[in-house]
């Protein structure tokens, strides 16, 4: 196998376009539009991060409710957030288990961070919660 | 630091070259399914078709190689921040699609506590796995 050791890749025509070959080697995919710009897990008990790419700072706004700052800030608010919970502080489920993000959407123009809800049966602090976002970056 | 530039990566062979401990999502989508379906930024997604209340599809630009993908979602009342939520999960459509094509798939939104299907305005979706 040959192997390029390399910091930094950039794209000759585009700097931020770069194509990589795909699986069934007859398509091409941009490598930066599918790389993960953010994500972030929590536990709502605690406003430190477990582990995180690209966030600055948790915020809790509520019982059940997170704020996700990100650190270097999307190009809009188009991006897409996927989150996922358990509903619930401990290692279980309730019924009617519902995470959502990005819930002020209408309202947050802010490129720079997104809000979570965390709901078991009532709004409730989810002790495991994944968030991945998508998009362009500034 | 040292920087490579080029437009296309393949592996010597051609194909696909390995990113160490690195996967790309191969499509994801942003759209509102409230009225008039508008996507609002999407990736390898060519269109997302509204098949009725809280019934949606979604086609890829270019297709996966098989069902065994991965597309995680989430879905909201639009600008609500109550404590019901909206339910994002694939369906079966025998009319569209069966669950996971190669070609798109198909997905349906619907209220946590009633099971009944929704329009969400902001439905969010990313899709790992592999192209055809």
């Amino acid at each position: 196998m040959s192997e390029i050791l390399v910091n930094k890749l950039t794209g000759t025509s585009t700097a931020g376009v770069i194509l990589v070959t795909g699986e069934g080697n007859s398509t091409t995919t941009n490598l930066q539009q599918g790389l993960a710009k953010q994500w972030v897990y929590f536990d709502m008990a605690s406003t430190t991060a477990v582990d995180s790419l690209n966030t600055s700072s948790l915020t809790d706004s509520g019982t059940g409710k997170f704020v996700v700052n990100i650190n270097n800030d999307f190009n809009n608010t188009s991006y897409t957030v996927n989150y996922t919970g358990n509903g619930y502080a401990s290692d279980t489920f309730p019924a009617n288990v519902t995470c959502v993000a990005k819930i002020s959407y209408e309202t947050t123009t802010t490129t720079g961070l997104y809000d979570t809800i965390s709901y078991g049966s009532a709004l409730v602090d989810s002790k495991y919660n994944y968030c991945t976002a998508h998009g362009d970056l500034a | 630091m040292s920087t490579l530039k080029a437009d296309t990566i393949q592996s010597t062979g051609g194909g696909a070259a390995t990113l160490t401990k690195q996967r790309a999502a191969k499509a994801w989508a942003n759209f509102n399914g409230s009225g008039t379906l508008a996507v609002r930024d999407s990736f390898n997604v060519t269109s997302i078709s509204d098949d009725g209340t809280g019934l949606y599809s979604v086609d890829f630009s270019n297709a996966m190689s098989d069902g065994n993908y991965a597309a995680p979602g989430c879905a909201t009342y639009f600008g609500n921040d109550s404590a019901t939520g909206l339910v994002y999960a694939m369906r079966t459509s025998s009319n569209v699609y069966t669950e996971h094509g190669t070609a798109g798939f198909a997905l349906r939104i619907s209220d946590n506590n009633a099971d009944s299907a929704l329009d969400s305005g902001s439905v969010e979706l990313t899709v790992m796995g592999d192209l055809a």
